[in-house]
């Protein structure tokens, strides 16, 4: 039997630094829920989602939106068979265990609803037929938020559905001059079958059972409801966003390899839970401040227990 | 950052015989609302034990009133000493941490039956007494009026109560380590408060400020000390763990700082 560490190291081991944004999809994969990563292309946003997939095995899919992308691309459609006579029912990428949705914003709002209905109801309709997606199930996607020509933004009733949106930085000089030895030469080929469906599963039953104290879940509860009212925000995030911070404290303490989860837990994943969730009004833009930094001040306005 | 505008130390009583209990009251106003005041530094006894202790919160229209009320009782004739009560915290008018204290506190402990046992005598003495307290009295109460009204005069500054630098130690007044002072309050009630007092002066030996979580404390310690490292850890177990695993950590927890503090000298 694996253990998500296995995971995790053997993701550090392709991607070169970002460490943060391998514990995220590690978490994210505990959890049971969907990532959104935000960065510049070329950051190895793409690389990290394939390193996940082919370290647990699975089915892995990637989809690449565009502006002419299709709801049916990417659920499935009929197709008549000749020899029944009958129409039958073709999966599409949709029906996998990890699916990359990259690009995530360069295809019109009725192809990200189709996606995003599947990542809330763990099913697709085809025609008649209403599928179960497998288990586990999980839509890493990417955006880039600078290069927004032709492009569909996601609202926020949407962007809701991902447990964490992860914003994928520029690794370090160091870190860069690695990834230049490394893979100047060669490709990068992530690792493979660390972990077994099976074990990702076990694993989610098991961060369900990590004690969520009632001291942090208030502590979760009051950073959610911090960001309604606060300045500079027009809307504050949903009670999703509390069950995200919940969830994900166990799933980090899981990883941390603690029976319990702490109120470290909740504040260090507080601005991956919020950032998405939390629309801010125009004075922002006016004063040129960053979302960012006004979720770090809520944050840091709710005194931790 | 709190605006303290009173922090009072009473006693119920001013003479008592040994073994008499009575009540001495620690009483805090802040400007803030808030549901707990875990700062508070309660004073240390010399010549008295501590029976108990109960807190109350008093929300009011201007801030909220705390009262920590202690049941003590005298040993041995002489007097029962209680070293100043006091808060560490930012002053909001500097933006620096301060230390506000109150004012220490003593009480008589005379031998007889009854206070006016203790204090008989004859009659001509006592009378000569009840003249020269209602005189004294009468001084006291001139000099608080014009007091009073100069003080009107002048401009309200935030914190009405002067930092108070904490008194001298003297030789019968033992040094107070707010580390052994909540170690002493958890051992004697075990609750989550308690257990978050001393998570608190833990943190706060750290390095770390207030409302400062395990990681910051960790920062803030470095490698300075590994030890206090440890305590932290199993204090974050004693409080957040789950049922099963508090009560064995709580242990842990005792016993670590039992040999903590016992390897260290009292900090005030």
């Amino acid at each position: 039997m694996s253990t998500p560490h296995e995971v995790r190291d053997a993701l550090a081991r392709t991607i070169v630094g970002q460490r943060e944004v391998v514990d995220a999809l590690v978490m994210g994969l505990l959890a049971d829920g969907h990532v959104l990563l935000e960065g510049m292309p070329g950051v190895a946003k793409t690389l990290a989602c394939r390193a996940l997939a082919a370290a647990v095995g699975g089915i892995f899919k990637r989809v690449q939106f565009t502006p002419d992308l299709l709801p049916s691309d990417i659920i499935g459609t009929r197709v008549f068979d000749q020899r029944s006579g009958e129409f039958v029912t073709v999966r599409g990428p949709l029906f996998a265990n990890i699916v990359l949705a990259d690009e995530i914003n360069r295809a019109p709002a009725k192809v990200q609803s189709a996606l995003l209905e599947g990542m809330q109801e763990r099913r697709a309709t085809i025609g008649p037929d209403t599928l179960p997606l497998p288990r586990p199930f999980a839509v890493l996607a990417t955006m880039n938020p600078f290069d927004a020509d032709g492009t569909y933004a996601l609202p926020l009733a949407q962007l809701d559905r991902f447990l964490l949106n992860v914003r994928v930085g520029y690794p370090s000089r160091e870190d860069e001059r690695s990834i230049v030895d490394r893979f100047s030469a060669a490709t990068a080929e992530p690792e493979r079958d660390i972990a077994t469906l099976a074990d990702v599963e076990r694993w989610q039953v098991e961060v369900r059972a990590v004690h969520l104290n009632d001291r942090v879940r208030d502590y979760a509860v009051d950073l959610v409801r911090a960001t309604r009212g606060a300045r500079y925000v027009a809307s504050g995030a949903s009670p999703r966003a509390a069950l995200a911070l919940a969830i994900l404290a166990r799933a980090r303490a899981y990883l941390d390899g603690r029976s319990f989860a702490v109120p470290d837990d909740v504040r260090e994943l507080a601005p991956g839970v919020l950032r998405h969730r939390v629309a801010f009004d125009y004075r922002l833009a006016i004063d040129g401040g960053d979302g960012d930094t006004v979720l770090a001040e809520i944050v840091a306005s709710v005194p931790a227990p | 950052m709190l605006h303290i505008t009173a922090l009072g130390l009473h006693a119920d009583q001013r003479v008592v015989r040994p073994g008499q209990s009575f009540h001495v009251t620690v009483h805090v106003h802040i400007r803030e609302k808030r549901d707990r005041l875990d700062e508070l530094v309660l004073p240390a006894l010399t010549n008295a034990v501590d029976l108990g202790d109960e807190r109350r919160r008093v929300p009011a229209a201007d801030g909220t009133d705390f009262y920590e009320i202690l049941t003590v009782a005298a040993q041995t004739v002489g007097t029962a000493s209680f070293t100043p009560a006091y808060i560490d915290a930012i002053d909001p008018s500097t933006g620096r941490g301060m230390r506000y204290s109150s004012q220490p506190l003593s009480v008589r402990v005379a031998s007889g039956t009854t206070v006016a046992d203790a204090d008989s005598g004859a009659l001509m003495a006592l009378l000569r007494k009840a003249a020269l307290t209602v005189a004294a009295i009468g001084i006291v109460l001139a000099v608080a009026i014009v007091g009073l009204v100069r003080l009107a005069r002048r401009p309200k500054r935030v914190v009405n109560v002067p930092p108070a630098a904490p008194p001298p130690p003297r030789k019968s007044v033992p040094v107070v380590d707010p580390l052994r002072e909540a170690l002493r309050v958890y051992r004697a009630r075990g609750d989550d408060a308690s257990l978050d007092a001393l998570r608190n002066v833990l943190f706060t030996r750290a390095g770390a400020g207030p409302g400062a979580t395990f990681a910051d404390a960790l920062r803030a310690l470095g490698s300075r000390d590994p030890e206090l490292g440890r305590v932290m850890a199993v204090a974050e177990r004693a409080r957040f763990g789950p049922v099963h695993e508090r009560a064995p950590a709580a242990r842990d927890l005792l016993t670590l700082l039992d040999a903590y503090v016992a390897a260290r000298e009292p900090v005030a």
